[in-house]
């Protein structure tokens, strides 16, 4: 009898698939994978369960497997048996060729979605195994590591109080490891707000060294806050950062008469605001602040406590004697960027040329100026009174939030010219600009707002000549985008009328800060499209 | 040109400037001095990685090189939490290969690559909470009840007071 179906031919029976054999293998896996891993007493293993659905599947599978191959084996009989004479009508034999090869296709086709259905467990169950792989791997990686990686790594990882906390909660051996680095713990600004408890804790684990810390109001001078306050004053000689804010007079005095007097030998940045710091020092002591590179207050320093001071920001309280002030810049010789908003008294202020003499400061870079009214007046005579001629950049900054407009003349043009080095200029926002006003040989104007796009291009402007002039940069800062699309439109139109007109056409626009805009450079219709966005 | 043979007995032939990126071949090179010949091996690392090491050192070969006693600047360098696109693209394998780039740039002491995976595990962690940490790294917890109770007391101290 010919043998004239494929079927026959491959009918044999394969082996029988052994769920015991990979039961087994899984076994092993995890025995191989406890005693790999030197920390197996925290790991959650997840093998046996994995084991246990993969045996039920197979098992399942395995028997719909038998039962498909007992049905091949049926048609492969069946077709072996034909003899053609027993059929002499071939039509007849195609019949029962036909059914025999449906029937075997169909119980094929049910075999398969059986497969299917036993093997969907099987899958479902290897997620997790492959997810325990990788977390495996993880830690697997994470031991094999050098020692000294591990606090590296963790100091990457944290930040704040917040993610710090997280990872020191982890298990033992992650919180030991974060809690003996106190570089970990050091960039936590110790709290008023906290109570001695956690204040003491956090400054312990940051080794009692570069402490950084921040004093908040106090409510009378008993309690909780005082407490802490106090708690954070212990620590005057390790702190190397700190911000005072509102510490009264009388709340000083109570922490000097619990602690005596303070000195701050370590302190290199110092904050305060509507604070009386000076009290907690011994007269004869103070301004004893030898490392202070960064200051921002608004009190007058004394002369001993700007010497080192490369970075001064003084939004002054009082009304300011001129004397006083340039006194104490003159002996800030080593400053690189300086901050100034101060009102002076009128007899300073309402000279035409004060008679002092210009405090020269050779490593200024930017040199910040501020006025508390509408009137430039006290800022134009300070600027006039610092000499650099490193200076970079000119930033004027408009305390009294009024709308202002550059003009050609008077305490703006003052500023402006005091020194002719800089080349990068920052307007207060609501400046309505016109670019003729500009020095020429600013390359860089900086215009912070906050608000729409069209409300600060609109206030470009231009009625005179500036065909000398070196802009190449605008930059805008804290923009959101547009919040009328045909508005914005209006204003680029308009802008670019007056870049062009003035022969500054190829000025570059650079977004900062906003969310919706792509980083970089672009030309003028790049910006728009970019707030378009 | 130098020749270096990995763990796996495999030899990669290499341009000196990229295989000057690590400061451990840099001071075996200067060893050997000019022979091209000499073999240099390097036990702890296959081929797989250390081919993968090579396409970084390729990709960096001229940038500047850290100087090992300016401490100042490899803190700075190490500060910065951001990682270049080329070197996150370059990162993105698998975490077995992640901690063998990590093992082989420590041996090897190439700094850059290994800030590099240390801020690519370190941003693994960022923002997690600790049962999404432990996830990560298959941990569990073993903290004893007193220890519970101390990290109850500190959880008040991540709140935003």
């Amino acid at each position: 009898m010919p043998n004239n179906s494929g079927c026959a031919g491959t009918a044999s029976t394969p082996a029988p698939i052994k769920s015991h054999t990979l039961s087994h293998s899984l076994s092993l896996s995890a025995i191989v994978y406890h005693n790999a891993n030197p920390m197996r007493s925290n790991m959650v293993n997840p093998f046996l369960d994995v084991e246990d659905e993969l045996s039920g599947a197979l098992d399942r599978f395995r028997h719909a497997a038998d039962g498909l191959w007992r049905v091949i084996d049926k048609c492969a009989s069946t077709l072996q048996k034909i003899d053609v004479e027993d059929y002499p009508d071939p039509f007849k034999t195609l019949g029962f060729l036909r059914a025999t090869a449906h029937h075997f296709y169909s119980t094929l086709s049910d075999s398969q979605t059986a497969i299917d259905k036993m093997l969907g467990p099987s899958k479902k169950a290897l997620k997790p195994l492959q997810s325990h792989i990788d977390s495996s791997a993880m830690k697997y990686g994470l031991n094999r590591l050098p020692t000294e990686l591990l606090p590296r790594i963790f100091l990457d990882a944290t930040s704040d109080m917040k993610s710090t906390i997280a990872l020191s909660h982890v298990s033992k051996q992650f919180r030991s490891i974060v809690n003996r680095s106190p570089a970990i713990w050091r960039r936590i600004r110790l709290s008023s707000k906290w109570d001695r408890e956690q204040i003491l804790a956090i400054a312990e684990r940051s080794a009692f060294l570069s402490l950084k810390a921040i004093i908040w109001p106090q409510k009378g001078v008993s309690g909780k806050g005082l407490d802490s306050a106090t708690a954070i004053f212990s620590f005057h000689s390790c702190l190397e950062e700190l911000s005072i804010n509102y510490l009264s007079m009388e709340a000083a005095e109570e922490v000097r008469r619990r602690l005596g007097f303070l000195h701050f030998p370590s302190l290199q940045v110092l904050s305060s605001r509507k604070s009386d710091v000076l009290a907690l020092q011994h007269p004869q002591q103070i301004f004893e602040m030898p490392l202070l590179h960064t200051l921002d207050a608004d009190f007058l320093p004394h002369n001993s406590m700007a010497r080192n001071l490369v970075k001064l920001s003084l939004n002054l309280r009082e009304v300011m004697a001129l004397a006083n002030l340039l006194d104490v810049l003159s002996s800030a010789s080593a400053l690189q960027d300086l901050s100034v908003c101060v009102e002076l008294r009128t007899e300073d202020a309402e000279q035409e040329v004060p008679d002092h003499k210009p405090v020269r400061l050779p490593g200024l870079v930017k040199l910040s100026l501020g006025f508390l009214k509408v009137s430039m007046r006290s800022a134009s005579i300070v600027a006039r009174k610092i000499r650099s001629s490193s200076l970079q950049t000119l930033v004027l900054l408009n305390e009294a939030h009024s709308p202002m407009r550059t003009t050609n003349d008077g305490p703006f043009q003052d500023i402006l010219q005091s020194n002719p080095s800089f080349t990068e200029l920052e307007l207060p926002p609501f400046t309505s600009i016109d670019l003729c006003h500009i020095p020429p040989q600013v390359e860089v104007l900086v215009l912070p707002y906050e608000g729409y796009a069209e409300y600060a291009l609109v206030r470009f402007n231009c009625v005179g000549t500036v065909s000398s002039h070196q802009i190449r940069l605008i930059r805008f800062r804290g923009f959101r985008r547009s919040g009328n699309p045909s508005r914005l439109r209006d204003c680029v139109y308009h802008i670019r009328a007056v870049l062009l007109d003035s022969g500054l056409n190829a000025v570059q626009f650079e977004f900062q800060d906003c969310p919706k805009c792509r980083n970089g450079s672009f030309n003028l219709e790049d910006a728009y499209l970019a707030f378009l966005d | 040109m130098v020749i270096i043979r990995t763990a796996d007995k495999e030899k990669f032939t290499v341009d000196r400037d990229v295989a000057e990126c690590s400061v451990l071949l840099k001071n075996l090179l200067e060893d050997v001095g000019e022979n091209e010949e000499e073999e240099i091996p390097v036990q702890n690392i296959n081929s797989s990685v250390f081919r993968k090491v090579l396409e970084w050192c390729e990709h960096h070969k001229n940038d500047p090189r850290p100087a090992s006693d300016d401490s100042a600047a490899e803190e700075s360098r190490r500060r910065t939490t951001d990682i270049s696109e080329w070197d996150q693209k370059f990162i993105a394998v698998d975490q077995e290969m992640l901690f063998e780039i990590i093992l082989a740039a420590n041996y090897l002491d190439i700094k850059p690559l290994l800030d590099v995976g240390c801020k690519t595990v370190a941003n693994m962690i960022k923002g997690k909470t600790p049962e999404e940490i432990r996830k990560l790294f298959n941990i569990t917890n073993d903290f004893t009840p007193e220890e519970e109770a101390q990290i109850r007391r500190e959880n008040e101290w991540a709140e935003d007071r």
